[in-house]
């Protein structure tokens, strides 16, 4: 099920608040039952016998995390980690690369048998978020959760549950046991929650239309400006799909007491590439710097083992995102923009004017997302070659003026989108005295129930509906 | 502090009262299972049961439902329309390019393939020569006409920028006419009789994608003057004298027009021709005797009429017999572009077929000509149809 789905507005939502909140607040366990109840039909409802597998891997982390936590028994806690660590990996592997490494030992001219295997919803996030719970048990920064439905909670919990963020256990394990669910939470996150679901309806979907047109063709067809126009729809079809994901995630939330934490932060106004990935998938770039790139030796070591240590996080986030080498040459384009401005150019780079940074850093961006988006390096590399005028331009068809103008009113909300405008509008009425307060009090209300008519009318009139991160 | 709460009360409200309300009219309303501008069956539910559940079949089938039933979808379709139309002024909505006082349609962008329509236009060129051979077998003759369909017709009204088809038209047609050639068979290409003719704007519809009265009375005497000069026999072709022409006061809502919820109205309205002196006959579709009239003519002269008016829409097989045996019989077959013509074409035999080979499924065609031997066959298909091998261009095959 997703969000942004007239099952999950219509019915899940409403049902789900009206069975939650008849129940009073001083039964937290019943609570988190129905919570835990739902949280097991929503996926059930898009992955189907899926859901075993997620029961599965909740049952492995919960088992990992008792083991993991015997202090006193170091030998059992280590067996508890290495358990946890492997099934959850192991499922994973087989799940998510099982395919891709047949694939590529075929092309080495080994005959091996290619698996068929489904790849399970948002199977990337709840072993993440597992291993995580178990990881920081055994490192002590957590205590054991001896009650296996609120572990399963945690894992479980539908807000985040398909496509992030990827909530730490540390951050809502106090929550799952004792929280408060007030007014003020509740309407912060249903405004949260329209303003992420007008995000996707109204600027993510129609980006996407784009782009799926553009990529959708031979890429080296594509005449510049039309490979350009794909590359920047693109761009901005997967912040604005996957942020209004995590604006969405964070109000349900909200709405039943849970306080994630952000996963963006404004990246296309990065000056850098270091900043962008300190605004971008917050919750990953952290996860993998506490979990694999600090235990490595992080840069408190020789530079050598630095670039190790970046390399590694880099090839690992690439294969995250997918089985595919485009996205391992992602992983690797990034760590070498990362490495280049830790050792090479980034001093440089500092002392030039902000536009000029920037520019190079959406350009750096929006390469990398050719790559993230192309079907197979072939792909990519036509289309980064039509970009830069390798092009046999038998597209040459006024395509790339038809979607500047078909979608127009998308464009100028998008490029308006992506700065940090509520943030200056807020500042600015708040300034403004007790008139301006009062606005900056009502007016993010009353938008977001107009950006929920909004939605539910582009629910109910449009089709093209696709959710970006779920392949993840 | 105060006014905090308000809001945070407005805000709770407003969502919770929203989604009850769109949750409850979607539930209460009354339901439909058809939509008449969208000119589709409405989605409905699969079997709710332990198999469905399992296997994902329900749950997969609810979301379209709710879609296609829910609270005030026609509403807000028309009014996204209407916001697309005159408030953001996109180049096309809902797949309509509306430009020029018309309403055209949108076409993919295609980067023409020549030696893929070659080989398409052979082939197609063959099943047709095979045809022939059918109907010449038994002593029958087969006409095949090509018609412009409205891009086609209009290709300078499209915006520079969208893709108006001209480049496959250009391939395709000659390749075909090139191939039928080859084959010792001469299409009638309606092309460039329009083009003498001036390209009337009235001969073709402005909000459709099929002709007007004045495009299909060209075509239908094309045909006849074909036929005549082929067969060597002077067959009766209503003309100024003997076809009294009305057109008709009634709104035209063209599929254009429709797709657009009737929201822009180019002011078009259908023709219809009557022969001076009828010639009375019967009428039977798919089997079953129905009222003697080619026109579905509307009740009041402000209903709104489709282009449906003719021949009361496409029928799988419609038999129309005039009983007057020293004239031939002839079976017409094709898309819709084929209902204005039948209209007039039953005049000049004694029986007329028509058959729509997206609606009729008992036979193949070819079986379908055995059976009844027409003397005349004629196929009528429009550039966009015109290589392709579904409905009325599988010719041998029973329709999948």
């Amino acid at each position: 099920m997703v969000f942004s789905s007239l099952v999950f507005l219509l019915g899940f939502l409403p049902a789900l608040l009206l069975v939650y909140y008849l129940v009073p607040a001083r039964f937290r366990g019943l609570r988190n039952l129905v919570l835990l109840g739902a949280s097991l039909f929503f996926y059930w409802w898009g992955a189907g016998p899926l859901v075993l597998l997620m029961v599965l891997s909740i049952s492995v982390n919960y088992v990992g995390g008792l083991l993991a936590g015997q202090r006193d028994r170091p030998r059992l806690a280590w067996a508890g980690l290495l358990f946890a660590v492997c099934a959850g990996l192991g499922l994973l592997a087989w799940f998510k690369y099982a395919g891709f490494l047949a694939r590529t030992i075929c092309g080495l001219g080994f005959a091996v048998p290619i698996p068929q295997v489904t790849l399970p919803i948002g199977i990337s996030f709840f072993t993440f978020q597992g291993l995580s719970y178990v990881i920081d048990v055994y490192r002590g920064d957590a205590p054991i959760q001896k009650n296996p439905l609120d572990t399963a909670l945690y894992v479980a919990l539908f807000p985040q549950l398909v496509a992030g963020p990827i909530v730490r256990y540390t951050t809502v394990m106090e929550e799952i046991a004792h929280r408060e669910e007030t007014l003020s939470e509740f309407a912060a996150g249903a405004t949260r929650f329209c303003f992420g679901l007008s995000k996707k309806m109204v600027l993510a979907n129609s980006m996407g239309q784009i782009a799926d047109g553009v990529f959708g063709q031979t890429a080296a067809n594509l005449d510049p400006g039309l490979a350009w126009v794909g590359a920047l729809a693109y761009t901005f079809q997967i912040y604005f799909d996957f942020s209004a994901y995590s604006d969405m995630a964070i109000g349900l939330g909200h709405t039943f007491g849970f306080h994630f934490l952000e996963n963006f932060n404004y990246p296309y106004i990065s000056r850098s590439v270091t900043e962008f990935w300190r605004r971008w998938h917050i919750s990953l770039s952290s996860w993998f710097r506490d979990y694999v790139y600090i235990p490595l030796g992080g840069n408190r070591c020789s530079r050598a083992r630095q670039i190790r240590n970046i390399l590694t996080v880099w090839l690992l986030t690439g294969l995250w995102h997918g089985a595919a080498w485009t996205f391992i040459l992602w992983g690797l384009w990034f760590c070498l923009l990362l490495l280049g401005e830790k050792f090479l150019w980034g001093h440089f780079l500092e002392q030039l004017p902000s536009p000029i940074r920037w520019a190079c850093t959406m350009l750096a961006v929006i390469l990398s997302w050719v790559l993230f988006r192309a079907a197979d390096l072939g792909q990519a590399w036509a289309y980064l070659g039509a970009m830069f005028g390798q092009t046999t331009g038998l597209a040459q068809d006024g395509q790339a003026v038809y979607y500047l103008l078909q979608f127009w009113p998308e464009w100028i909300l998008a490029l308006i989108a992506f700065l940090p405008v509520k943030q200056w509008l807020q500042s600015w009425l708040e300034a403004r005295g007790a008139a301006g307060q009062t606005l900056a009090l009502w007016a993010p209300r009353v938008l977001a129930l107009g950006l929920l008519v909004l939605s539910y009318g582009l629910l109910v009139t449009g089709s093209f509906n696709p959710f970006i991160y779920f392949q993840f | 502090m105060k006014k905090s709460r308000w809001a945070d009360w407005f805000l709770t409200a407003g969502f919770l009262g929203f989604l009850a309300l769109a949750l409850a009219v979607t539930l209460i309303r009354p339901k439909s299972g058809w939509s008449y501008y969208e000119n589709r069956n409405l989605a409905h539910p699969a079997e709710l049961s332990v198999e469905t559940l399992l296997d994902g079949t329900f749950p997969a089938s609810v979301e379209p439902v709710l879609q296609d039933h829910a609270a005030g979808r026609n509403t807000l379709m028309k009014l996204s329309v209407w916001v697309d139309l005159h408030l953001f002024h996109r180049p096309v909505v809902n797949q309509v390019v509306p430009a020029d006082g018309m309403l055209l349609g949108w076409n993919p962008y295609e980067t023409p393939d020549p030696a893929g329509i070659t080989a398409q236009a052979e082939h197609m060129a063959e099943e047709l020569a095979h045809l022939r051979d059918v109907v010449e077998e038994y002593g029958g003759h087969f006409c095949y006409a090509a018609v412009p369909g409205q891009y086609a017709y209009y290709p300078d009204a499209y915006p520079d920028f969208l893709n108006n088809r001209e480049a496959y038209t250009a391939l395709e047609v000659p390749a075909l006419t090139h191939a039928m050639a080859e084959r010792g068979m001469d299409l009638l290409d309606m092309g460039p009789v329009l083009d003498t003719a001036g390209n009337p704007r009235e001969y073709y519809s402005m909000a459709d994608y099929h002709y007007q009265f004045g495009g299909a009375y060209l075509t239908y005497r094309a045909i006849l003057e074909r036929l005549s000069a082929e067969l060597g026999t002077e067959l009766t072709i209503l003309d100024g004298n003997s076809l009294a022409v009305e057109t008709l006061p009634n709104p035209y809502l063209g599929s254009r027009g429709r797709k657009l919820f009737g929201l822009e109205d180019c002011g078009e309205h259908l023709t219809i021709g009557l022969p001076r002196a009828p010639v009375p006959f019967t009428r039977t579709d798919n089997g079953t005797e129905t009222a003697p009239t080619v026109y579905a003519l509307p009740a009041t002269g402000t209903e709104g009429v489709l282009y449906s008016l003719y021949m009361g829409g496409d029928v799988g097989e419609t038999v129309i017999e005039t009983n007057r045996p020293d004239l031939p019989s002839i079976l017409i077959y094709g898309d819709s572009f084929t209902n204005p013509v039948e209209c007039l074409a039953y005049y000049s035999f004694d029986e007329m077929r028509s058959i729509d080979l997206r609606h009729y499924r008992e036979m193949p065609l070819a079986d379908y000509i055995r059976l009844h031997q027409p003397d005349i066959v004629v196929g009528i298909r429009d550039y966009e149809a015109l290589l392709s091998t579904d409905y009325n261009g599988n010719l041998f095959q029973l329709q999948p």
